[in-house]
């Protein structure tokens, strides 16, 4: 279930400005992974792209998911694959009971034959509630609609446990977070950690990465992973910054791990 | 061809008042004088080819009875429930003076005109001042005729919920027509959620209020065939509140002409006009809303709201909003939406696995839920879901 991407390009269809400019990553089953990187460098872009975004094409390169071409695919039949994406600013849907929304979520990806059995869903429902603190009502409320900034976050967390996905992007899944919602957060990701799941963490701060550590640190800078080391390397982020990367970026030279 | 349909209305009249006959008659006359116009032509021209003439109560009497015994029995000591046209025999001055006159008036149009002289059945709900009838009045039919008339009177301080469920069996273009008049202080709530099965229909609710008088009014219009309707609130005494909310679905080549009004005559009258629409496949649905505020109904407050999302690129929606307003102390204000669904909605929930024809499906569900939702009864409110997603599942070429 390794997510393998090489030399991936990828435009604004609407402007035809290039954000993706040959990201080569490669996230094997089990690790997580963080990318970080200054605004605009194409974080976003890049999970967005990875899920099917309709507003980005891809005119260069490849994106593989245990071993198959995601690009080829459709938005839903990648989230059959057990691709997830948390993303950063989530829908707010007026009329769609979150609960019903899930379980309809969940048996879309389950045979048409095997839905999940409603006391299980409910169970489940709970369960992950409780880990993530996440009030009762919440489940009864449309989809987002008048959630808070943290809620949303939360809520998205909640599908992604209640989804069970084999990799899961998390698009700056801590920004707007007190310290108590980033903990709940880091605690929901950590309870999927296991040998089956692997996660790319997008985010600007180490913050996360203090609850949630990472096997490797990918920066990214104006569209192009620039480095890759271990967990180590946000520490030297938080005290240096990016300078040091958007200076390599701008003089050609990659220290990027280049994939096998 | 006049002469033979007054003798046909005539004939038809054999148990009628004499009043009752002469008001036919009449409206077969008036109803000449009409230019016909584009919308009921067709209505027109079928009835006038095939009269259908036969009296309800008489050629399904059994039916009618069971409906009549179902409602009026443990009820009999404080409220009437009767077939009309009993009605006119049992209460001639109520039924003289109310049937077509003070909410929808025969004299109007040539559909209306027409509709009473041809007129097959329908019930007669009479509900004394001050009585409040908790159950819900069931309005239940499955009428074989063309023409079917309701004449709902709830008296001073009298309360009732009333629940019109209806279908009309014939190939011949329907017309129902319901008639709420409301005294001073009553309440009441009216649902309706009828089926046609000829290719063209129409349907009346208009209501007349008196003073301080409540009317809520929720209308799911599910039926697939063509249809044209004139759902009307007139807020005459003061103090008076009307709120006519509606869910409308149009699909296959269907064609939805949705008529709302909401008259503040009353000073301090409060009318609210919710109505969300769906169009799909080739179909057409307008929304021509209208809240009139006359001179002399300071401090009234006039809203609509009309929202209509489409879900092909070939149906057609247009939300015509008017607000009409006579008097300077007055809070008006309207808001109209025409759309397709969300881009990024849909992508969320694309995201999560779900096919894009179940995310429209889920997305269009929502959109009509929050109004679907304010429905207060909650069996009708799962019927009425139930209804819905069938009709957002079907598939037209």
């Amino acid at each position: 279930m390794t997510l393998k991407i090489n030399h991936l390009h990828a435009i604004i269809k609407e402007t035809g400005e290039e954000i993706l400019k040959g990201v080569d990553l490669t996230v094997p089953t089990g690790e997580i992974h963080a990318i970080m990187g200054p605004n605009g460098t194409g974080k976003s872009t890049l999970s967005e792209t990875i899920m099917g975004y309709p507003a980005y094409e891809v005119t260069q390169g490849t994106v593989e998911f245990d071993g198959q071409d995601v690009l080829s695919l459709p938005v839903n039949e990648r989230a059959r694959l057990g691709m997830f994406l948390g993303m950063q600013y989530p829908a707010e849907i007026q009329g769609v009971n979150n609960a019903d929304f899930i379980r309809t979520a969940i048996n879309a990806q389950r045979p048409e034959d095997d839905p999940l059995p409603v006391l299980q869903f409910i169970q489940r429902l709970q369960e992950n509630m409780a880990l993530l603190e996440m009030p009762d009502d919440i489940t009864d409320r449309y989809l987002n609609v008048g959630f808070s900034g943290g809620e949303k976050k939360r809520n998205e967390v909640l599908q992604m446990l209640m989804l069970q996905p084999k990799l899961a992007i998390l698009d700056e899944i801590d920004s707007g977070l007190d310290i108590d919602a980033l903990r709940i957060v880091a605690k929901g990701i950590n309870h999927l950690r296991g040998p089956e799941f692997s996660a790319l963490l997008i985010t600007h701060y180490e913050r996360l990465l203090e609850y949630v550590t990472p096997d490797k640190i990918h920066v990214m800078v104006d569209g192009q992973i620039v480095k890759t080391a271990g967990p180590e390397l946000a520490d030297e982020l938080e005290a240096d910054g990016y300078a040091k990367y958007e200076k390599i970026r701008r003089n050609g030279v990659s220290e990027s791990t280049t994939p096998e | 061809m006049n002469q033979q349909l007054l003798s046909q209305v005539m004939a038809s009249c054999v148990n009628a008042p004499d009043w009752l006959m002469k008001k036919r008659q009449l409206a077969v006359l008036l109803q000449e004088r009409f230019k016909s116009t584009p919308a009921t032509e067709k209505i027109i021209a079928a009835w006038l080819e095939n009269p259908s003439l036969a009296q309800l109560e008489q050629s399904v009497g059994e039916q009618a009875n069971a409906d009549q015994v179902k409602a009026a029995v443990p009820h009999t000591t404080g409220w009437v429930n009767l077939p009309l046209f009993a009605a006119a025999n049992v209460y001639p001055e109520l039924l003289q003076e109310n049937l077509m006159e003070k909410a929808i008036s025969w004299q109007d149009s040539q559909l209306n005109a027409m509709h009473l002289a041809l007129l097959n059945g329908g019930r007669f709900i009479y509900i004394p001042d001050g009585t409040i009838v908790k159950e819900p009045i069931e309005l239940t039919v499955d009428c074989p005729l063309p023409n079917y008339h309701n004449l709902v009177i709830v008296g001073a301080g009298a309360q009732a919920t009333i629940v019109e469920h209806q279908t009309a069996t014939s190939r011949q273009p329907a017309y129902f027509g319901t008639e709420l008049l409301l005294g001073d202080g009553a309440r009441v709530d009216y649902y309706q959620s009828n089926r046609f099965s000829a290719v063209q229909n129409h349907q009346t609710v208009r209501a007349y209020q008196a003073q301080h008088s409540v009317l809520n009014m929720y209308l799911a219009l599910f039926d697939e065939h063509d249809l044209t309707t004139d759902f009307y609130a007139n807020l005459d005494g003061q103090g008076g509140a009307a709120e006519i909310k509606m869910v409308t679905i149009a699909s296959g080549r269907q064609v939805q002409d949705v008529q709302t009004q909401i008259l503040n005559h009353g000073p301090h009258t409060v009318g609210n006009i919710i109505q969300n629409g769906v169009a799909k496949d080739k179909a057409v649905l307008n929304f021509h809303a209208v809240g009139k505020t006359e001179r002399g109904a300071y401090g009234a407050n006039s809203q609509q709201q009309s929202r209509i999302m489409t879900l092909s690129d070939e149906c057609k929606g247009e939300a015509d909003p008017v607000l009409l307003i006579e008097e300077n102390d007055v809070n008006a204000g309207h808001a109209a939406s025409i759309g397709k669904v969300d881009a990024d909605d849909l992508y969320y929930l694309e995201s999560r696995g779900l096919s894009e024809h179940d995310a429209q499906v889920l997305l269009t569900r929502g959109f009509l839920l929050p109004v679907l939702n304010q429905f207060p009864d909650q069996k009708l409110r799962e019927n009425l879901v139930d209804e819905l997603a069938q009709r957002l599942e079907e598939k037209h070429e």
